[in-house]
């Protein structure tokens, strides 16, 4: 059986971030890619979440840990072969019981009586076959792994959205309500207050005695006079 | 021009060789005064809301003994407002937000009586008093044509702890 490889880039690494999937898309995707089984889906959700965790520790970390996707993937796509093999083949295993046996009896009796070169190309096909099988793994576990990665970025949208609408509604409330009639916390938004509307009305004064000098300049230049009188001595009479 | 009442016995001296911009312009002034003007109208309006539309609502109409009381109260607001401010602590609402006081040419805390005439006197002849503001621009000390008939002047909230001090310094001498 041959495999064809498809050369699009790594399904693992070409997942784009939690934070930059459109919620939307991501929960239309995740539905139509459902399990039939809710067993199935219960058994992806962790390896959903662990790709998730997986990829957010290899952006953190840096680039050359992307490498290591393929790797998984074989490891994804070999645990479920494995798991869903099983079952198959040890009903298979009851029925081609006895053909081991007659291959290995035609085997031997053929490799008596043949020459070297016929005997190299079992050898050959026997290569083939596990070099198909191993990319057929990998593909496998590449398809699990986007599969169980959308249905773990749709649960964490589902719980995470249940659990905001639970915060609002349930807790930030009694919260509010808490703070509100903290004595402590009063305090702080009254002083809060005081401090900005101190603030505004001390920007206010300086504004305004700056424009008092401007003004005031700006007539004694019409007029001509001199700046004002130096400050007058304490001992020296008022001026009207 | 002092009142009798209150009139010194000799010139006061300049308290505490104040700067020239330890006294409040123009600018300043015409704003305190123009939130004094808001917060006197809401006031009485305020004041004229609740005793009309109480009488009317309470009485079915507004008898005279409402209405007499009440314009003499919406009449001796202003003045009262303005009195009772520059007495107790030398600055309405307006100079507080402006950050403005009236004191005595002694810089000192107004007393009662000259705080009244500077109130009547101002409020009677409202034209005068904002026109004789022309001559803050001029004046050495940023008097008013009220301000020099009345003995006070009026300082920057700021320049008022110096004052104290050169205040206190000067009696602790004594």
């Amino acid at each position: 059986m041959e495999v064809r490889i498809d050369p699009a880039p790594d399904p693992i690494d070409a997942l784009v971030p939690l934070d930059a999937v459109d919620p939307e898309q991501e929960r239309i995707s995740a539905e139509s890619v459902l399990p039939t089984t809710r067993l199935d889906a219960l058994l992806r959700l962790p390896l959903g979440l662990t790709i998730l965790v997986a990829e957010r520790v290899r952006a953190d970390l840096g680039p050359d840990l992307r490498a290591a996707g393929t790797g998984a993937a074989f490891l994804v796509g070999l645990g479920d072969a494995a798991a869903t093999a099983a079952g198959r083949a040890a009903r298979a295993l009851m029925r081609a019981g006895q053909r081991p046996a007659r291959m290995a009896a035609g085997l031997a009796e053929r490799g008596l009586k043949s020459s070297p070169p016929v005997l190299a190309r079992p050898a050959r096909q026997l290569q083939t076959v596990a070099a198909n099988r191993f990319e057929v793994t990998i593909l496998r576990g590449r398809e699990i792994s986007a599969l169980a990665r959308a249905e773990a970025v749709a649960f964490l949208n589902a719980e995470s959205a249940s659990g905001i609408a639970w915060v609002r509604q349930q807790v930030l409330p009694t919260m509010i309500d808490d703070l509100a009639a903290d004595p402590k916390i009063r305090e702080l938004a009254l002083g809060q207050a005081q401090g900005a509307f101190a603030d505004a009305a001390r920007e206010l004064r300086q504004r305004s005695a700056v424009a008092d000098g401007w003004v005031e300049a700006g007539v004694r230049r019409l007029l001509g006079r001199h700046e004002p009188a130096p400050t007058p001595a304490r001992s020296q009479p008022a001026d009207g | 021009m002092d009142p009798p009442a209150e009139a010194p016995t000799a010139p006061a001296p300049d308290p505490v060789g104040l700067p020239h911009d330890a006294h409040a312009g123009i600018v300043s002034r015409l704003a305190a005064l123009v939130l004094d003007v808001v917060v006197v109208t809401l006031v009485a309006a305020v004041i004229t809301g609740v005793a009309l539309a109480g009488a009317e609502v309470m009485l079915g109409r507004v008898p005279a003994w409402v209405q007499v009381p009440t314009a003499v109260a919406i009449g001796l607001l202003p003045v009262a407002y303005f009195t009772a401010a520059w007495w107790l602590v030398g600055q309405t609402i307006g100079g507080v937000a402006m950050g403005i006081t009236v004191r005595d040419t002694a810089a000192r805390p107004l007393r009662f009586l000259r705080a009244l005439i500077r109130a009547a006197v101002g409020l009677a002849l409202a034209p005068i008093w904002l026109l004789g503001m022309i001559l803050i621009l001029i004046d050495r000390r940023r008097r008013s044509l009220l301000d020099i008939v009345t003995g006070t002047i009026v300082l920057y909230q700021r320049s008022l702890p110096n004052i104290n001090r050169d205040q206190d310094e000067g009696a602790g001498a004594e």
